[in-house]
């Protein structure tokens, strides 16, 4: 059992297994809901209601969920690598609200879609870089401190975000609710290809480098010893990392716990070797939020007829308790 | 000649660390470095590592200037066991080990059977593949440090860099370790340096040790040269005594206090 192309043919399964549970969620968000969807005419008939509610109404919000589930699990699998804890996750640090400022700030703006996720970006890359320098003393990441100044990084930018809704016209100051809260509202597929280029292009990085991933994991001064020159891998995280929590954020706006629970999850199951862990994540991670988003739009659907939960309350539902089962299940050593 | 060290200074934030060592080590032999607590020894060993670059002078490895080879074919000629073994991730204890073949593969390169073997036998060599499947965060501190060793020799360096390897290690593995070292050296050719503070297991073990004391290289040579009592008296400022076993010859040292 312990012959290594072994591991690499489980590898195949595991993602192979994991793409099927994403073509499984996918299908029932696409068919499942408070209209019951026929193929066949949303297929060929172009004029016909289903047509429209497929195609403009659950296809581009499971696509969307996808994207986000995608970047969003793998960003924090590279946080965690980065930060060197494993529970390490952009949304408690304060990086998703730096992201959100962003955008918020572009949107404000009435910039392109573009330039808001570009925004998006690099507030993120800053502000991650700024966590990373104020909680950081001599080499060490305590996590005290880093937890403490995620905390105050939240804090500022969402009183930012607040002076500048303050000053924007109804329609704006809806668009950064949205961005505040979470959600999945329907999108045009252009920005979802916007954000898709940014996502994949941090993962495609991260994912070349994964081996070095591990390395990282083992803390600098190992990493350095088996071969790593960590001053600059640690720059091509930083900026993989970047790209995909500050275009998934630019797109979705503060979906939380996902970055954490997710890789927690697949680390669990199927270890910690980063070439498995963080397409897994990102897959499951994908399956997860489509789920997730589907069934914030039908939960409610019975009682009302107009609520649906964005999907970031959701997460939040779920997540929040995850993580104090985490600290607290006996056998945890303090999860930080 | 693996190391020789030129005049080597290291300061950090302005305060010398480690001022003016001139050494050179010959090749297969075990040295010991000896030392009060926050006399340089691990500011030494990440010298010798390349993770500390030295503020003047030179270190050479193996007749070229140490900060010349590129971190990764560096790290397939040094290793290194580190003092402080904690892993913060969840891995399996044969996953640590693996990840001493890094120097050795490309980007996104599985591990091939063949250095699963070289992990294997390294496991077997320092007693950890009896829990080779275990999450290395469930392990004791010794047992921890039994798993980096393995990994430090499954990169298959030609030296090997040892920061207090008996620190967490019962009397058995302790004893266990002594014999894995001196084996190392024999049938592998191993240089290997490392960071000692029991004078016993370094008057064992060691053809040569290097005492450090006050920033500075006090001593060098054979244990049975260096390691007497005045000298001792001098490097570590309490009185050691020396006893000679009759029949073996070997010595014991015992402090008194």
């Amino acid at each position: 059992m312990n012959s290594l192309p072994t591991k690499a043919r489980r590898f195949w399964r595991v993602l192979l297994g994991l793409g099927l549970v994403l073509l499984v969620a996918s299908t029932i968000a696409l068919w499942a809901g408070s209209h019951s969807l026929n193929w066949h005419t949303a297929w060929t008939d172009p004029a016909s209601p289903d047509h429209d509610i497929l195609f403009y109404s659950r296809l581009p919000r499971v696509l969307l969920g996808i994207l986000v589930g995608f970047g969003l699990s793998s960003g924090g699998v590279a946080f965690q690598s980065l930060l060197r804890n494993p529970l390490a996750d952009p949304y408690i640090l304060g990086v998703s609200g730096g992201a959100a400022l962003g955008s918020v700030i572009a949107v404000s703006l009435g910039l392109h879609f573009t330039w808001v996720s570009s925004l998006a970006f690099l507030t993120s890359l800053a502000t991650l870089l700024l966590i990373y320098w104020v909680a950081q003393s001599k080499g060490r990441l305590p996590v005290p401190s880093l937890l403490l100044t995620g905390v105050i990084f939240n804090a500022f930018s969402f009183a930012l975000i607040m002076f500048v809704n303050s000053l924007v016209s109804f329609e704006q100051a809806h668009r950064i609710w949205y961005l505040m809260v979470g959600s999945l509202e329907a999108e045009s597929y252009g920005r979802i290809a916007v954000v898709a280029a940014f996502v994949l292009t941090g993962f495609s990085i991260l994912w070349l480098c994964a081996g070095k991933m591990n390395l990282m994991a083992m803390g600098d001064e190992s990493a350095s010893y088996l071969g790593l020159n960590v001053e600059k891998f640690r720059k091509i995280i930083f900026f993989a990392a970047s790209l995909m929590i500050g275009a998934t954020v630019s797109l979705s706006g503060l979906i939380g716990f996902v970055g954490l629970f997710i890789p927690h999850m697949v680390r669990l199951k199927f270890g910690s070797d980063h070439r498995l862990l963080l397409p897994a994540s990102a897959l499951f991670g994908a399956s997860f939020l489509v789920l997730a988003d589907w069934l914030g739009r039908n939960l409610m659907s019975g009682v009302t007829y107009q609520t649906q939960l964005p999907v970031g309350v959701i997460t939040a539902l779920i997540g929040g308790p995850f993580f104090v089962f985490l600290i607290k299940r006996p056998s945890s050593r303090g999860v930080w | 000649m693996p190391f020789e060290f030129d005049q080597v200074d290291f300061h950090y934030e302005e305060k010398d660390i480690l001022v003016d060592l001139s050494f050179s080590l010959p090749s297969n032999e075990i040295v010991g470095i000896l030392g009060p607590n926050g006399c340089g020894k691990t500011t030494l060993l990440k010298l010798m590592a390349g993770v500390l670059k030295p503020s003047r002078g030179n270190i050479l490895l193996k007749g070229k200037a140490l900060h010349s080879y590129p971190r990764k074919s560096l790290a397939r000629i040094v290793s290194v066991l580190p003092q402080d073994t904690w892993v913060d991730f969840p891995f399996t204890a044969l996953e640590v080990v693996l990840m001493g073949r890094a120097p050795y593969l490309r980007n996104f390169q599985w591990e091939t059977q063949g250095d699963l073997d070289i992990a294997r036998a390294n496991m077997e060599l320092s007693d950890c593949w009896n829990f080779a499947h275990q999450d290395i965060r469930q392990l004791s501190g010794g047992e921890r440090e039994r798993v980096l060793l393995a990994r430090a020799l499954t990169q298959e360096p030609e030296v090997l860099l040892l920061d207090e390897p008996t620190t967490h290690l019962d009397l058995k593995h302790q004893a266990e370790t002594h014999h894995l070292l001196e084996k190392l050296r024999r049938e592998k050719g191993l240089t290997i340096l490392t960071v000692l503070h029991d004078l016993n297991f370094a008057s064992r073990i060691c053809q040569r040790v290097l005492l450090l004391h006050d920033k500075k290289l006090l001593a060098a040579g054979s244990p049975q040269e260096v390691l007497q009592p005045p000298m001792l008296q001098k490097l570590y400022g309490v009185e050691v005594k020396v006893l000679r076993d009759p029949t073996h010859g070997e010595s014991f040292f015992l402090s008194a206090f």
